[in-house]
């Protein structure tokens, strides 16, 4: 019941808002994802003290029916869901961009984004990231700005082109095993006697997820459509947060659900380095503020793929860690920068100046989500990075985590040039909400640099041992490369064309779609090469 | 593409004396219901992902006076800060 309450809830609510226009229904949302908030909790600890449980809609068989499956992953997500929709919602209490239609469509994506979460049925899966693609390109294009119109008409086109190859692998994998449910698919794996009858499947379905993780070749509309410049912060926050860690949490389900019989870690590995490494690169170039938090998505995305295919399992729970600390620390960015572009009514980083004497409190909680997603020690990003990193001691690989984290340090250190200057200015107020909203995220930054291992054992009944000294010897390696990279970024690279001017790899819908496919056929050709 | 994908989805388990899944009262060997019911969802979300995509192509339309995609990712390029 109380998974049909999480879904339902919220798109019940939020008809009901769309139809009472009146302006205190607001109070009424924040009310109810404060209620909601409470729900998932008690749903966490209900799931922690009992184990997993499954729903079957309609109480068909398991072969044929809907199944939502709660398990303490899920579980931990959701709860991730609405406490980050708690803090939007917190945030935007007084904007005027809240009317009821903005908050029905959030509501409704809110309740999306937690069936997906919960849904083990594949075609189910289809049907909700369907619908919800729409739902986030109407939010992109809100103001209807022309530059909006393009970026949400370019999200819908791709995520459709992608969806189509997800439906076509929905139909092989049910002529094959003859159902969609994946935990039954998962379990008649290992049967299957010839691999490369699966090529196809596998292609197609990891395409249409590949697609919404933005992986390497196909993350082009990634950017566009996180940093549109007229959408409010908060769709950035819940796209870039929430929404992407949808396709990941699909991922690393149909990687574990066709793992007896193709196993591609090798490949996603280095596609997950690669992504990391384009990620910051294209980040450090770029001068509009939300443009570099949205490159640095694909950044920390191709981490976390690194952290989940590297093959040792240290990693592994580093990797599901850093998708927590990513939601948490990546929204911190989102509404700091939101505060920071309306009250200077620039995005451009060059011509913002002073923030740290005009807004002291927000540039002190926008540092410790810097210092979050920079890895510095005691702060959240630091211990997944750690995990990531001493799980793969000693291979190339983990100087290649290093290498992204100091593309990451460059990047935030060319960011951190707004809060210089601005002497002799006035203060710029801040209210209440806003605060208090930043607040919550900043104490999460810090609060899951302590818990996180904990919270980790807790959910996967993983027991971390974490050794201090290897963690101190971390704290010299982040010294050693922030020093490094500030040396680098003042010295030479301040001065380069590709910092001075920009650059960006965007492609048009042809090469997207061209992508697209190429990245299908690596797919194919890689599993009746490889396996 | 989308069509191909409907047409695929009915030959899933099909064969040849399989009988539309409607009761008629003689023992046959029945065409399996679930892919027919999954291609009516797909067909219907295919629709309305269709009129949104056209209505927010209109739009755009009105706001960059052109079909072409090269010129309006251009327009678009534009609008960035350089």
């Amino acid at each position: 019941m109380i998974l049909y309450a999480l879904i339902l809830v919220p798109i019940f609510a939020g008809i009901l808002i769309y139809l009472i226009k009146n302006r205190k229904i607001l109070w009424f949302a924040f009310f109810l994802q404060a209620a909601l908030l409470g729900l998932s909790v008690y749903n966490f600890v209900i799931v922690q003290l009992y184990g997993p449980y499954d729903i079957v809609l309609g109480n068909f068989a398991t072969v044929s029916g809907i199944t939502l499956r709660c398990d303490t992953f899920s579980a931990a997500l959701v709860l991730l869901t609405v406490f980050i929709y708690f803090v939007c919602f917190l945030f935007g209490i007084l904007e005027k961009f809240m009317n009821n239609l903005f908050i029905f469509f959030s509501l409704t994506l809110q309740a999306l984004i937690i069936a997906i979460f919960l849904s083990r049925d594949l075609f189910n899966v289809y049907i909700l990231t369907e619908v919800s693609t729409i739902i986030v390109s109407v939010l992109i294009m809100y103001k209807k700005d022309s530059s909006s119109l393009y970026d949400g008409m370019i999200y819908l086109i791709t995520n459709i082109a992608a969806m189509t190859f997800f439906l076509f692998g929905i139909a092989f994998i049910y002529r094959i095993f003859g159902t969609l449910n994946m935990d039954l698919i998962t379990s008649k794996m290992y049967k299957i006697q010839d691999v490369k009858s699966l090529a196809l499947p596998f292609a197609f379905l990891i395409t249409g997820v590949g697609l919404k993780c933005a992986f390497l070749p196909l993350f082009s509309w990634l950017p566009k459509a996180h940093a549109t410049t007229s959408a409010p912060s908060i769709v950035s926050v819940i796209l870039s947060a929430l929404y992407v860690k949808s396709g990941i949490f699909h991922f690393i389900k149909l990687r574990e659900m066709f793992l007896p019989a193709i196993n591609l870690d090798e490949i996603f590995l280095i596609i997950g380095v690669a992504t990391g490494i384009v990620g910051f690169i294209l980040a450090m170039s770029q001068k509009d503020i939300k443009l570099i938090l949205a490159y640095h998505t694909i950044s920390q995305l191709g981490l976390v793929l690194v952290g989940i295919t590297s093959g040792s399992q240290f990693s592994y729970f580093g990797g599901i860690l850093h998708l927590f600390n990513h939601a948490i620390f990546k929204s911190l960015l989102f509404l700091t920068a939101g505060i920071i572009t309306d009250k200077y009514g620039e995005r451009n980083i060059d011509k913002i100046r002073g923030v740290f004497r005009r807004m002291p409190y927000v540039s002190i909680m926008m540092m410790a989500a810097m210092f979050g997603i920079t890895g510095a020690p005691l702060f959240n990003g630091s211990v997944s990075k750690f995990m990531i990193e001493s799980g793969v001691h000693g291979r190339v690989l983990e100087y290649e985590v290093i290498l992204i984290n100091f593309g990451t340090i460059i990047s935030f250190i060319k960011l951190s040039s707004i809060f210089r200057g601005g002497r002799g200015e006035a203060k710029i107020s801040v209210d209440i909400w806003k605060k208090a909203s930043v607040t919550i995220m900043g104490v999460m930054c810090l609060a899951m640099g302590f818990a996180g291992p904990l919270f980790i054992s807790s959910i996967f009944n993983y027991r971390i041992d974490f050794s201090i000294v290897e963690y101190l010897k971390n704290m010299i390696i982040f010294f050693v490369s922030l020093g490094f990279g500030e040396l680098l970024y003042f010295k030479y690279l301040k001065k380069t064309k590709f910092i001075q001017n920009g650059f960006s790899m965007e492609l048009g819908i042809n090469g997207i779609a061209l992508s697209i496919t190429g990245f299908f056929a690596f797919l194919v050709a890689a599993v009746y090469l490889l396996v | 593409m989308g069509g191909g994908v409907i047409l695929f989805f009915l030959s899933v388990n099909r064969t040849a004396e399989s009988m539309p899944p409607i009761f008629t009262g003689e023992v046959a060997v029945a065409a399996d219901p679930l892919p027919q019911a999954l291609v009516i969802t797909a067909i219907v979300v295919g629709i309305s992902v269709t009129a949104v995509a056209l209505i927010m192509f209109i739009a755009m339309y009105h706001k960059f006076g052109t079909t072409n995609w090269a010129k309006a990712m251009k327009h678009r390029r534009g609008i960035d800060i350089r």
